[in-house]
């Protein structure tokens, strides 16, 4: 198994495509045409810092639409070929396959990549903390990487059996960011910077395999209700109890969802409300709260039929899901098993609010 | 007992307080959390909790919240003394 992180630049963008400019977002350079890559500008940068770096440059604000396209390109892309991915934007993000030779790699970019974006850095590893890292600082190794390059990308790859010493130098920061904040803060105290320098923590972080490598599926879990006569009263709770069910089958099979569908069938026909959210789950509790968002809105006329799907499913280790909770974790995300004692209030909005009746009654 | 008057919390709920909360026409619109800003598109529930009245509690306004952020947040507010709190945080 390869990952391959990449960091895109030069991307293609609708409308007007100028010599010399910048796109700015939030005062921070989101990208650049070629010649500002070749004078140093590079995604994150201060756009005050142009100035001197890349003076006739025109800024151009940011705005989603311009990249909608290549966007949505990328990840119909990403969807026929890796076996994983996680590109939450257009910019950066990771993906899996079963092994990524130098070959392959220059296929990749001339015949794929070219498409989308003009410069990039990759790194490629086993992992994809790893193949985070190597795309950032992967220069500095070059007794542990190998460097590709092709036009004007690049990439840091892991060198055979290099990959424990890789390991070890990987900066504490580059860990996730769902560690209990007491870990960093009790890390930097020591002074300890690197996964080698935390006693055991190099076993804990292979091992486990965190950091979000999840297996995509484009199989859909669906859950049916269909009534004699249009249903007015009580959706909620039907859409809690569903929901449930929903939970169960991912509970079961291991996996999350990340986007959630209500289909209403009615007279008038057909409504669907969905949600796409940056993070699966398969938390019976989470997923409940999800679909009852999707009835802020409701249908336009009582439904005869409620559909509830669980779209996007992917596989979630188990261990990664607990990596580092303890039991007031657990009880705090709402785990049916973990230890749990009430507030007043919390017992009191038992009775009405279907949000909370989650697990606690039926217990 | 809590002070009269004082919204008192049990050690279950794991209230969190609130720097700023921006309101319009008596409704919560943008809230400051851990230094980021929570802007409200949609306002879900909306219930008050009388407390414990009988040990001098006073009334608790409660308001279920999606955030431009996506996420569903619980905000209670001590109306008289505008304290606000997240109550729960779901996703």
């Amino acid at each position: 198994m390869t990952v391959v992180y990449w960091r895109l630049a030069h991307l293609k963008r609708s409308g007007q495509d100028q010599d010399g400019f910048i796109v700015e977002r939030e005062n921070k350079v989101y990208d650049t045409d070629p010649l500002g890559w070749n004078n140093g500008v590079r995604q994150g940068m201060s756009i005050q810092e142009m100035k001197w770096r890349y003076p006739y440059a025109k800024i151009i604000p940011w705005s989603k639409k311009d990249y909608q396209s290549t966007y949505d390109n990328l990840c119909q892309w990403l969807n026929d070929n890796a076996l994983f991915y996680v590109q939450d934007d257009v910019q950066q993000g990771y993906w899996g396959c079963q092994e990524m030779n130098s070959n392959q790699w220059q296929h990749l970019v001339t015949s794929t990549l070219l498409q989308w974006a003009t410069r990039s850095t990759m790194g490629i590893a086993s992992h994809s903390l790893l193949a985070q890292w190597l795309a950032h600082e992967g220069a500095h190794y070059p007794q542990l990487t190998e460097h590709w390059t092709q036009a004007h990308h690049e990439a840091y790859v892991a060198r055979e059996n290099k990959e424990e010493e890789l390991w070890k130098l990987l900066p504490l920061e580059y860990l996730p960011e769902n560690i209990p904040e007491y870990y960093p803060k009790d890390w930097k105290k020591r002074g300890w910077l690197r996964v080698g320098d935390v006693p055991n923590l190099y076993t804990k972080v292979k091992t486990r395999e965190f950091g979000g490598q999840h297996f995509k599926s484009t199989a859909v879990i669906r859950v049916e209700k269909r009534f004699d006569s249009p249903v007015e009263q009580g959706i909620p709770e039907l859409v809690r109890i569903m929901a449930e069910e929903i939970a169960r089958i991912l509970r079961e099979r291991r996996q999350g969802s990340r986007q959630l569908r209500i289909i209403w069938e009615h007279e008038q026909g057909d409504e669907m409300r969905k949600r796409t959210w940056p993070v699966q789950t398969e938390n019976p509790q989470q997923v409940v709260t999800r679909f009852l968002t999707l009835l802020s809105v409701l249908p336009q006329a009582p439904p005869q039929g409620i559909i509830l799907e669980a779209h996007q499913i992917e596989d979630l280790r188990a261990e990664q899901m607990a990596w580092w909770s303890g039991p007031v974790v657990r009880r705090f995300q709402g785990d049916p098993e973990g230890p749990i004692s009430e507030s007043r209030r919390t017992r009191m909005l038992q009775y009405w609010d279907p949000w909370r009746r989650g697990h606690s009654l039926d217990r | 007992m809590s002070p009269e008057g004082i919204p008192h919390f049990s050690r279950e709920e794991k209230v969190r307080p609130i720097s700023q909360v921006r309101i319009r026409n008596h409704v919560p619109y943008q809230f400051f959390l851990n230094g980021q800003s929570h802007k409200i598109i949609r306002i879900m529930d909306y219930w008050r909790d009388v407390s414990e009245w009988w040990r001098g509690e006073p009334e608790l306004w409660f308001w279920r919240v999606l955030t431009d952020r996506q996420g569903v947040y619980e905000l209670v507010c001590h109306p008289q003394s505008n304290q606000w709190w997240v109550y729960h945080v779901y996703d």
